[in-house]
C-alpha cells in the first residue's frame, strides 16, 4: 500500500512545514489525496519520492497561504546574533530538537528556510511560490538563520557547555 | 563562521528528516479515507446541485414561455374581429402581408392587413362600408365554422371552405364602386383575405390545443427532496443516520393518481458479520481480501490462515425511484400512499474487510488493520432492486406548491452492490414540490 509505504518519509517532510503535529498530519493527508487524484500524472521513470516530496511542499505552501491570517509574528528581528561557536552541538540535534527550533520560527521564516536551505530552491523560485518579492525571501532567510542560531545557543549551548564541563 | 554553521544546520536537518522514521498510524489512513469520502460527496453534491438548479431553471423558463404563448393566443381571434371597424382608418399603404405570420403575435399585423381593401374602398363611400361589413361577417362566420369543428377533424377542411367563401365574397365586392382603384390592390384582396382566413383558422384550431398544453403543464410538477435514512440488513450492526438530497418530478394522471421519479443522492452504510445471510456467499470478496492478506505475508511461521469476520460497507448511492402515488383526501389535507421501485447507481463503494488471523499456535487474533477495497464510480447498477413503500401527508404552501412529509421503507427485492448484499433502508422524506395544482 502506497500510503503505508511512504508514510514515514512523507511525515518527515510534513513535520518540517507543519505548525504542529496535527498540522503535519493535515498536510500529509492532503498530499496523499492529491497523489491519489493525480497518480496518472506520475511518470514511472522518475523517482516517486521526489514527486511525492514536491506535492507535499506544494500542499504545505497551500496550507501556509490558508493560514496566513492566523500567522503570529514573534519579534525575532531584535534577536542578537550570538554565534554558536561549536558545530558539535548541531550534529547532536535530534528530530524533536529540530522541530522544537522550527516551531519557534514565525511561519514565513520557517517556510523560506525550509524551501531554500533544505529543499534547495533559489530565492526567485521561493518568491514565486510564496507570492513575495525575492528580496523579502532573502531577508526572511537571513532572519531565520539568525533566529535559529540564537535559539540553538539559548536552548542548547549552555547545556552543552555544562555537559562538557 | 556563521555561514558554516548555517550550512551545517541545513545539512543536518535534511539528513535527520530524510532518515526520519514515523511508525505507521492506521488511524491516519482512516482519516484520509473519511476526508476523501467527504471530498467525493461534496463534489457530487455540488455537481448534482448545479445540475438540479439548471434543470429547474430550464423547466421554469419553458413553463413561463409556455404560459406566455398560451395567454397571448386566445384573445387574438376575437380581437381580429373586434378591431375591424377601427382599423378602417389606417392608411392602405401601410398594410403589408406577412406571409410567415402564423403565430398569435403576428396577428396584430394581420388584422392590419385586413384593412387593405377597406382603405382602398374608403374613397368609394357607402359601397366600401358595405364591403367591410361583409368581410367582417365572413370572417366571423369562418371562425365560427372552424370552432364548431372537432379538434380531431381534418383542420384543412374548414380553412378551405372558408377560403372559398371569403374569396367569393371578396370577388363580388369590387365590381360596383371600386373600378377606379389601382389594379394591384384589387388583385390583392382575395389573397389578403386568404391570409387572414388561414391565420384566423389556425388560431381557432390552436385554442383547444393550448388548453391541453395548459392542462399538461399543470399536471407536471418538479421538486426538491431531502431524506434522512437508516439502513437495515440481516446481521447489520451499524446504526448510523444518513442524509440525502435530490430532485423529483411528478406527473398527475388524474386527481388521485400520480407518477413520480427523481434522482436522489444519499449515503448508505452497513456493518455486516460474516455469518449473516445478507451477503452472497459465493461472490463475496471477503475471501479475496483474506487471501490478499495471506499472500502479502508471504512465507511465515506464525500465521496459518486468514479469515474474514466482518465487513464495513460505505456507499454513495444515486437512487432512481419510479413511484405511483394514490391521493386520499382527508379533511383539508391529503394522505399520500406511495409504492414503486428503486434502481441504484453507485458513485462510491468502499468495503473494509476485518480479518482474523489464525496462528500456528492454534490461537486467533484480529488483524490490526482492515483491508479496504474501493469500486469505481458507476461500475455497478442495480435495476428495480428495492420496493418503495411510503405513507405521507402534504401541506399546501400556495401557488400550487406543496410540502410533503413522507416516512418510507425500502424493501430489498434482491441483492445490491458489487458485493451482492441484500439490504434496505427506512427513513423520512421531506419533499417540496412546485407546479402542482
Amino acid at each position: 500500500m502506497l500510503y503505508r509505504h511512504f508514510y514515514s518519509y512523507a511525515m518527515g517532510v510534513s513535520l518540517r512545514y507543519g505548525n504542529s503535529r496535527e498540522d503535519a498530519f493535515e498536510i500529509l493527508n492532503d498530499s496523499f489525496l492529491k497523489v491519489f487524484d493525480k497518480i496518472e500524472q506520475f511518470v514511472p521513470e522518475q523517482p516517486f519520492k521526489a514527486w511525492l516530496r514536491r506535492i507535499i511542499i506544494n500542499t504545505a505552501i497551500d496550507h501556509y497561504r490558508r493560514n496566513l491570517k492566523h500567522m503570529h509574528r514573534s519579534d525575532l528581528d531584535e534577536a542578537m546574533g550570538m554565534a554558536v561557536n561549536d558545530g558539535g552541538i548541531i550534529s547532536q540535534l535530534t528530530v524533536n530538537d529540530i522541530l522544537g527550533l522550527l516551531e519557534e520560527l514565525p511561519l514565513m521564516h520557517r517556510m523560506v528556510f525550509n524551501l531554500t536551505e533544505i529543499e534547495g530552491f533559489g530565492h526567485e523560485e521561493v518568491a514565486k511560490k510564496l507570492n513575495i518579492p525575492s528580496s523579502s525571501s532573502r531577508v526572511y532567510l537571513t532572519r531565520a538563520k539568525k533566529a535559529l542560531r540564537h535559539l540553538i545557543e539559548r536552548k542548547f549551548f549552555n547545556e552543552y557547555e555544562r555537559s562538557i564541563g | 563562521m556563521s555561514d558554516r554553521l548555517d550550512k551545517e544546520l541545513g545539512r543536518h536537518i535534511r539528513a535527520v528528516f530524510d532518515a526520519y522514521e514515523e511508525p505507521f498510524d492506521a488511524g491516519q489512513w482512516q482519516r484520509l479515507q473519511r476526508k476523501r469520502r467527504v471530498k467525493v460527496i461534496t463534489l457530487y453534491l455540488r455537481r448534482s446541485g448545479a445540475a438540479a438548479a439548471a434543470i429547474a431553471l430550464l423547466v421554469a423558463a419553458s413553463m413561463f414561455l409556455w404560459d406566455t404563448s398560451e395567454t397571448e393566443n386566445p384573445p387574438v381571434a376575437v380581437q381580429n374581429q373586434e378591431q375591424l371597424p377601427n382599423e378602417q382608418q389606417i392608411p392602405g399603404d401601410k398594410t403589408i402581408v406577412d406571409e410567415t405570420s402564423v403565430s398569435g403575435e403576428k396577428l396584430a399585423s394581420n388584422s392590419e392587413s385586413t384593412t387593405t381593401p377597406f382603405a382602398a374602398i374608403q374613397e368609394s363611400g357607402v359601397a366600401a362600408e358595405q364591403q367591410a361589413e361583409d368581410l367582417a361577417s365572413n370572417l366571423e362566420q369562418a371562425a365560427m365554422n372552424i370552432r364548431n369543428q372537432p379538434v380531431t377533424d381534418n383542420q384543412e377542411q374548414p380553412v378551405a371552405e372558408n377560403k372559398e367563401q371569403l374569396a367569393a365574397g371578396n370577388q363580388e365586392q369590387p365590381a360596383a364602386g371600386n373600378q377606379h382603384q389601382p389594379a394591384e390592390s384589387n388583385k390583392r384582396q382575395p389573397e389578403v383575405a386568404d391570409q387572414e382566413q388561414i391565420v384566423v383558422a389556425k388560431n381557432a384550431v390552436v385554442l383547444p390545443v393550448n388548453d391541453k398544453a395548459g392542462e399538461r403543464s399543470s399536471r407536471f410538477s418538479l421538486g426538491f427532496v431531502t431524506t434522512s435514512l437508516m439502513n437495515y440488513a440481516d446481521g447489520n450492526t451499524a446504526s448510523d443516520v444518513h442524509f440525502g438530497a435530490g430532485i423529483t418530478s411528478g406527473w398527475k394522471i388524474n386527481d388521485r393518481l400520480s407518477v413520480h421519479s427523481g434522482l436522489i443522492l444519499a449515503q448508505n452504510s452497513l456493518s455486516l458479520n460474516r455469518s449473516n445471510s445478507s451477503v452472497g456467499a459465493s461472490t463475496y470478496a471477503y475471501d479475496r481480501a483474506a487471501s490478499t492478506v495471506l499472500s502479502n505475508m508471504e512465507t511465515n511461521n506464525i500465521i496459518r490462515d486468514v479469515s474474514s469476520n466482518s465487513m464495513d460497507v460505505s456507499l454513495l448511492v444515486v437512487d432512481i425511484p419510479l413511484n405511483m402515488t394514490y391521493r386520499i383526501g382527508i379533511g383539508s389535507s391529503n394522505l399520500l400512499l406511495t409504492g414503486g421501485l428503486s434502481s441504484f447507481a453507485y458513485l462510491d463503494q468502499e468495503y473494509s474487510y476485518h480479518n482474523t488471523l489464525q496462528l500456528y499456535t492454534n490461537t486467533s487474533v484480529d488483524a490490526p488493520e482492515p483491508v479496504i477495497r474501493d469500486e469505481k464510480a458507476f461500475s455497478h447498477f442495480d435495476f428495480a432492486r428495492q420496493l418503495n413503500i411510503a405513507v405521507g401527508t402534504e401541506l399546501p404552501l400556495g401557488n400550487g406548491s406543496v410540502l410533503i412529509l413522507e416516512p418510507y421503507l425500502k424493501y430489498p427485492l434482491g441483492t445490491l452492490t458489487s458485493e451482492h448484499i441484500r439490504f434496505g433502508s427506512a427513513g423520512m422524506n421531506l419533499r417540496f414540490s412546485f407546479g402542482t395544482q
